[in-house]
């Protein structure tokens, strides 16, 4: 039978305080409407690529990581899946579609219906092609190896590792750099965060690396304000749980 | 009604049936048949992912596109595993040793491969990032530890040296904490973003 412990309490009452700051910065950022939050390294120039892969006649080509169902079943495997269906809806009727690969079943096959279901939308469905968002391999390096060859395409504006990518993903940011493709990194993954310092471009860390959408609507800018708000209240947390172990309060 | 209001609602039922399966003990064997669910819902998910994954290179070979011989290959060796799982069953011990003969040389040579890449990066880094404290310090940490790894230093016999060591041991413990309770946080909202149906990968 479960039992609620003591580590389930404390992980119940952050989600409930990262809840509760949630509310309070997307009432407050309805009330003052002040410009757009500060936004991860990787969203930007994401952002800023896609525009310039439309002018350029290129396109973008993501890979999604391997995490989601199989090895690393979590919620942060998806990350990825925001920004690939930002670039998929805007390069809908560009020469060059952007184009992704994900070292997951299930994350390939939800890219995949995603984008599929935007040229649906566009009433455009006999532009769609499966090779658009496909599964490049059953393990994490399967995973890898599927997507380097992807790497060689002259067609590429950059390319996007975004959810959870190992230290595997330097293979793919080495051979992007040999091949002068811009390379962003938003990995979920603590080696994926170090291969991506090591030799992406651009690239997010820490809680960054999940903020993977543009602050674009009044509850995804609260969230980015939320987020700092807390994090802001754990760093004073931890500072102040080292002085008082400093000062002998705590055991 | 709005698009996004279903999935919405979906999201938000989906995470109070899961909350009050986790936390209301009278419910707890449902748990396990959520968790049922999920296993089943994977396995049929890889398989249509195969099945798809297949038809895209019968496509390309249909096509004559350029890389015709990797497809090839691709469809050979997949043909090859799952008869020898279908005739010997995939527990058989020869038929794991045939597929870990050749997973494991090829997984370990990527991973040779990964060390002399992460070696050169770690000299790349400086024209990269260009001489920023981050860069320089790690730099040093990492000639620091290279030291250490030796082992010489933990040889002499010196209490404050130890310490010293054992400080620095610490430290790669510390940021990854750092980064862990970052990535963590960073969870945390995108789980209540996709509840409240903020994050919408699949269009608004």
């Amino acid at each position: 039978m479960w039992q609620i412990n003591q580590t389930d309490a404390l992980a119940g009452g952050l989600f409930l305080l990262a809840a509760l700051a949630y509310l309070f910065t997307f009432i407050t950022r309805r009330k003052s409407r002040t410009a757009a939050p500060r936004m991860p390294e990787a969203a930007l120039a994401a952002d800023t690529l896609m525009h310039q892969a439309a002018e350029r006649g290129t396109r973008l080509n993501f890979y999604l990581g391997n995490g989601f169902t199989g090895a690393y079943p979590d919620l942060a495997g998806a990350s990825g899946l925001a920004m690939q269906g930002l670039a998929a809806r805007r390069a809908l009727f560009y020469d060059h579609a952007a184009q992704s690969l994900a070292g997951d079943a299930g994350l390939a096959l939800i890219s995949q219906m995603v984008t599929q279901g935007f040229y649906e939308q566009a009433i455009a469905p006999e532009l769609f092609r499966p090779e658009m968002a496909g599964w490049s391999g059953p393990s994490p390096w399967a995973g890898i190896a599927g997507f380097l060859p992807e790497l060689r395409n002259a067609k590429n504006e950059a390319i996007v590792l975004a959810g959870h990518t190992g230290p595997a993903a330097l293979l793919a940011l080495d051979l992007a750099s040999q091949e002068r493709v811009i390379s962003i990194s938003s990995s979920s993954s603590l080696s994926g965060q170090a291969a991506a310092f090591l030799a992406a471009d651009m690239f997010s860390l820490g809680e960054d690396a999940l903020q993977t959408t543009l602050a674009e609507s009044a509850g995804a800018k609260a969230a980015v304000d939320a987020q700092d708000l807390l994090r802001m209240l754990i760093a004073l947390g931890l500072l102040a749980a080292a002085v008082l172990k400093l000062t002998g309060v705590l055991p | 009604m709005k698009r996004w209001l279903a999935p919405a609602l979906a999201g938000v039922s989906a995470a109070f049936v899961i909350l009050a399966v986790i936390f209301q003990w009278q419910l707890g064997p449902y748990l396990g048949v959520v968790l049922r669910w999920v296993i089943i819902l994977g396995a049929a998910g890889l398989l249509a992912a195969m099945v798809l994954l297949m038809l895209t290179h019968l496509r390309k070979i249909g096509s004559s596109q350029k890389g015709i011989i990797y497809s090839l290959v691709l469809l050979g060796s997949f043909g090859a595993s799952l008869a020898g799982g279908l005739i010997l069953g995939v527990e058989n011990d020869q038929y794991l040793r045939w597929i870990g003969g050749i997973i494991r040389p090829l997984e370990t040579s990527l991973l040779g491969l990964l060390a002399l890449v992460m070696a050169g990066a770690a000299f790349k880094l400086f024209r990269l990032r260009g001489w920023s404290p981050l860069s320089i310090s790690f730099a040093v940490f990492a000639l620091i530890f290279l030291i250490l790894g030796l082992g010489f230093l933990q040889g002499i016999d010196n209490p404050t040296l130890a310490g010293v060591i054992a400080f620095l041991r610490r430290l790669p413990l510390v940021g990854a904490r750092g980064l862990l309770i970052g990535i963590g946080l960073g969870l945390v909202f995108l789980g209540l973003r996709v509840i409240f149906g903020i994050e919408r990968p699949y269009g608004d």
